[in-house]
């Protein structure tokens, strides 16, 4: 009895969850998918292979407890504090928190909003509904880390990053202890703070010893004439002195000048006082020339000062010692000029590089009462000085346009930076003026509320700003940005609380990944993370699936690409 | 209720001698003449025991008594050797409570001969078995539960929840406050023992005037309702004095009981960070096999009525622990996207199992479903595997299904 129709062959073909329930959708894609990815070169040839899990590198990183006990409101986004430090522990927009009661017994896990003093918050909830707690307190505040690629390694801290110099040394900002492919430096650990710091590599050791960066104002040395000579003419000579680091090449700003008479061929014998600046172990010294001193008036006592040279702790010790200088003028009059500028960076969140140079990045915010000099996070970038990484003036300093508070920043290529802030994806573009040396201006027309929500690969740009799904050309031309790239899985999407979106890029699958963490609770009452794969190469999505386990939390917290791997942090209650 | 003594017998063999119950009680044995000290009484496989022998011509037999300075109480105990005794005997094994003296006690015990359970109590040297029980045709089995209730003179037994005996002894209150366990001469062999397994003796809160006490800021207070934590005054000053505290020990924070714990609380442990949390680095793509499925959408009607079967399945690739199952949803009905997704919420499964795969799969006669339903159905196919341990990940190449019209109704 009956006719045999047409078979219902289903072949691989994209991810498609978003479609009309018609039946008629799907012979050649997937309406629902886990752990599964699309194959293969070309339509026709094609198939879904199952996805191979995570692999635990073995490295555990230690989560910090917040100081005081948080409390949670049901159906409110606000968070209450009980001798909390919020304002210290948890500034920044983004920072993800593991709030726990001391029996262990759930995880209500929040993203930071706006800090609105030391003992109340706001948290990103849902688009849709109401946020997934009840009304609860004396939790525990765990911050989780976040973890970024420096150079050839995974890097991990609380909040912030570090970027590797090409001697070894590291330059970093944020929160929190650092962590190169799971271990502290050796020697002294590197703690991140607002402070911008340095850790100095010491090839003989292999360890580090760190600072903070920059060096305060040099002591004036004192100065006398001395017999024994060849080059000096006899004349008024004003010498001012900068302390140094040899490691960087950096100082500080010069000190008061000290002036010295002599006799044609005496030397002068200049004697410094101890350095100042921890870490500081080398003096510039800058002088006057001969030529200088034909004016009668003596003007040229006052600058300007040629640099003569680079005087590092083994020719005069750190504590302070003589030393006799003689130069021709030929020897310096087409060196630098010193100035008066090299003040240290101000506070900041993070830092970048845009063409060698340095960006101290989220500076020149609002301070608060119990710490007025606290500023960043902030709507600025600060360059360091081009040829004084130690030195990043404020003159130099430019807003994000418009001005907002920076939340993260994406490396791109061709000497731009993307900068995320609570309303737009911003462009910083190098300049080659060394009075503005990039200008920012807005790219995307919708903000975010995470650092890693945007990802740069071969000359596009995807990201999960507020709105979802976004993607475009790098180069900030308006035109080519796609809102609906992400259209197709609008329906596993739409309900997505935008503070728990993380994008990374998986160069093994060339694709881009979008997680959505603490997506749900599973069976056991752990959390869970959902992520979606969007192929590069075939301009179609791949596939999805779900990091679940039933003895711990799966909440992704941390996603970075390292060589040709997508690295992920994986936390929260075990 | 709260438990004023309990002893789970949880420690090394002993042939000799009962040693403390698990809530600090020291044993008193007694022989089947009412002298202490008897011997016979010890641990054996973590059980309380007694070694049959004594005299026969005293029902008793050996008993083994603790304080519990409870009159009003309930007292209840496993039995781990039913047959102990063997049938002829009418005071097996059982239960002593209000014990004063040897001349003074009351017992409940298990008859093997008449399946029952019996109240006796011994009054100025008098033994008397009062209440003969309900007498049962089942006989007692290793593991049952024999429970006693006392509310003054009202004495009720229980076997598994059970009643089995009830009446009113002449003792009452004021009785005696020890309790413990009973067993008799025992005339199977010489080498059986009585055994006996969870002895609990807690207050009785239904018996009007019970006392029990919570610790309240320090002193103790009797509810008044018998639903204290603690069963005795000494208990509650024992444990009411001692405040909570806490060590760090090994990543838990635990209380060392005494108050010598270096935070007062467990949230101040806690909050020292002596839990360690950490995040783990991970690989995407780089383990050892997952979990997957698939869904995709296979049928639906149209607008039209159409009675459709579906014959077999198959799928081609690599499959590991695969297997496929076919949903139908009537789509003018509540669903969401984890009913379609999950399978949850069809109102026509179309297999009634999930299909394993071979090469090919086909549907069974009884589960060739035909979608007859009056409002467009949607129909999908969910596909599962799971590689897992395996060096070559699985691969889904196509998924076929076939099918067959049977007619159209209108």
């Amino acid at each position: 009895m009956g006719r045999q129709i047409e078979p219902r062959r289903i072949t691989a073909g994209e991810y498609i969850p978003t479609v009309a329930q018609t039946g008629s959708e799907g012979d050649n894609s997937a309406f629902r998918i886990s752990n599964l990815l699309l194959r293969g070169p070309e339509e026709g040839r094609r198939y879904w292979e199952a996805f191979s899990g995570l692999g635990n590198l073995g490295q555990n990183i230690p989560m910090s407890v917040m100081t005081g006990t948080l409390a949670l409101t049901a159906n409110s986004n606000e968070v209450a504090g009980t001798g909390t430090l919020f304002l210290t522990e948890c500034p920044y927009i983004g920072m993800r928190i593991s709030c726990i009661p001391a029996d262990g017994s759930a995880n209500y896990f929040i993203v930071v909003k706006r800090v609105i003093d030391n003992t109340h918050m706001i948290v990103w909830t849902p688009p849709y509904g109401n946020p997934p707690w009840p009304t609860v307190s004396e939790l525990i505040g765990w911050r989780m880390p976040r973890g970024y690629a420096v150079n050839d390694q995974l890097g991990v801290s609380t909040w912030g990053n570090v970027i590797k110099l090409d001697k070894g040394s590291f330059l970093g900002a944020g929160l929190g202890t650092f962590f190169l492919s799971g271990a502290e430096l050796g020697g002294t650990s590197l703690e991140l703070s607002r402070e911008p710091a340095i850790a100095l590599y010491d090839p003989l050791t292999s360890t580090y010893t760190v600072f903070p960066l920059g060096l305060q104002q040099a002591t004036p040395p004192t100065l006398a004439a001395v017999g024994g000579g060849s080059k000096m003419q006899g004349g008024n000579y004003s010498f001012v002195v900068t302390e140094a680091r040899k490691e960087t090449g950096g100082y500080g700003n010069p000190s008061d000048r000290a002036d010295v008479t002599i006799a044609t061929n005496d030397l002068i014998a200049c004697t410094f006082a101890p350095l100042v600046t921890p870490g500081a172990n080398a003096r510039i010294l800058w002088v006057t020339t001969f030529t200088d001193t034909l004016g009668a008036d003596l003007n040229y006592l006052n600058g300007p000062w040629h640099r003569l040279r680079l005087i590092d702790d083994t020719e005069v010790p750190a504590g302070g010692g003589t030393i006799n200088i003689e130069y021709y003028d030929a020897e310096v009059e087409s060196n630098i000029l010193v100035s008066f500028n090299n003040d240290p960076p101000t506070d900041a969140m993070g830092v970048e590089s845009m063409n060698t140079n340095i960006i101290w990045t989220s500076v020149q915010g609002q301070g608060f009462a119990t710490n007025p000099e606290a500023t960043s996070p902030g709507p600025f970038l600060s360059p360091a000085k081009p040829n004084n990484i130690e030195a990043a003036p404020l003159e130099l300093a430019i807003s994000s346009s418009p001005p907002e508070t920076i939340i993260g920043t994406i490396p791109g290529a061709q000497g731009r930076v993307y900068v995320e802030t609570v309303n737009h994806l911003q462009i910083a573009q190098s300049t080659p003026s060394d009075l503005i040396p990039f200008i920012i201006r807005p790219l995307w027309h919708s903000g975010f509320a995470t650092w890693e929500q945007v990802v740069f690969v071969d000359g596009v740009l995807y990201g999960y700003p507020v709105s979802g799904p976004v993607r475009s050309a790098g180069e900030g031309d308006e035109s080519y940005i796609q809102h609906d790239w992400g259209a197709k899985v609008y329906a596993i999407t739409k309900n997505w609380n935008p503070g728990q979106v993380l994008a990374g890029y998986d160069p093994r699958n060339d694709a881009v990944i979008l997680f959505h963490i603490a997506d749900s609770l599973n069976a056991a009452g752990f959390w869970t993370t959902k992520w979606l794969a969007y192929g590069i190469a075939l301009q179609k999505w791949l596939g999805g699936g779900v990091f679940t386990s039933d003895i711990k939390d799966m909440i992704v917290t941390g996603v970075a690409t390292v060589n040709d791997d997508l690295l992920l942090l994986t936390s929260g209650r075990a | 209720m709260a438990i004023a003594v309990f002893d789970d017998f949880n420690r090394p063999d002993n042939p000799t001698s009962l040693g403390t119950a698990t809530t600090g009680q020291v044993w008193v044995p007694y022989d089947e003449n009412w002298n202490p000290g008897d011997t016979r009484w010890g641990i054996h496989s973590n059980q309380g025991a007694r070694e049959a022998g004594g005299n026969p011509s005293v029902g008793g037999g050996g008993f083994a008594l603790v304080e519990t300075e409870l009159v009003n109480c309930i007292v209840k105990v496993t039995i781990g050797n039913a047959a102990f005794g063997g049938d002829l005997n009418n005071n097996n094994f059982g239960i002593i409570f209000r014990w004063q003296s040897a001349l003074n006690y009351e017992m409940a015990t298990w008859s093997r001969a008449g399946k029952f359970l019996r109240i006796c109590q011994v009054v100025n040297g008098n033994f008397l078995c009062t209440n003969e029980g309900f007498p049962g045709t089942t006989q007692i089995q290793d593991g049952d539960v024999i429970e006693i209730h006392c509310c003054d003179t009202v004495i009720t037994g229980y076997l598994n929840g059970e009643l089995r005996v009830t009446g009113s002894t002449l003792i009452g209150s004021p009785g005696g406050t020890m309790c413990g366990l009973q067993c008799g001469n025992g005339v199977i062999s010489d080498t059986a023992f009585a055994l006996f397994d969870d002895f609990t003796v807690e207050t009785n809160a239904t018996c009007p005037g019970v006392v029990t006490y919570n610790c309240v800021g320090g002193a103790c207070i009797d509810p008044g309702d018998g639903s204290g934590t603690y069963a005795t005054l000494a208990a509650c000053l024992a444990g009411c004095g001692v405040d909570e505290s806490y060590n760090c020990v090994d990543g838990v924070c635990v209380d060392p009981g005494d108050g010598s714990g270096a935070f007062p609380t467990l949230l101040e442990c806690e909050l020292s960070g002596c839990t360690p949390r950490v995040a783990e680095t991970q690989k995407f793509d780089a383990g050892n096999g997952s979990e997957y499925y698939l869904v995709a959408q296979i049928d639906d009607d149209g607008s039209e009525l159409r009675s459709k079967t579906y014959k077999s399945i198959r799928a081609t690739g690599i499959r590991t622990n695969a297997s496929a199952m076919m949903y139908g949803y009537d789509v003018q009905q509540e669903i969401n996207v984890d009913d379609l997704e999950l399978g949850t919420r069809s109102n026509t499964r179309m297999t009634t199992r999930p299909q394993d795969f071979t090469d090919s799969t086909g549907v069974t006669q009884s589960e060739r479903k035909p979608i007859n339903v009056a409002n467009a159905v949607l129909g999908t196919v969910r596909y599962e595997g799971n590689d897992t341990g395996n060096e070559q990940r699985d691969r889904i190449d196509e998924i076929v299904i076939e099918r067959a019209i049977q007619g159209v109704r209108r």
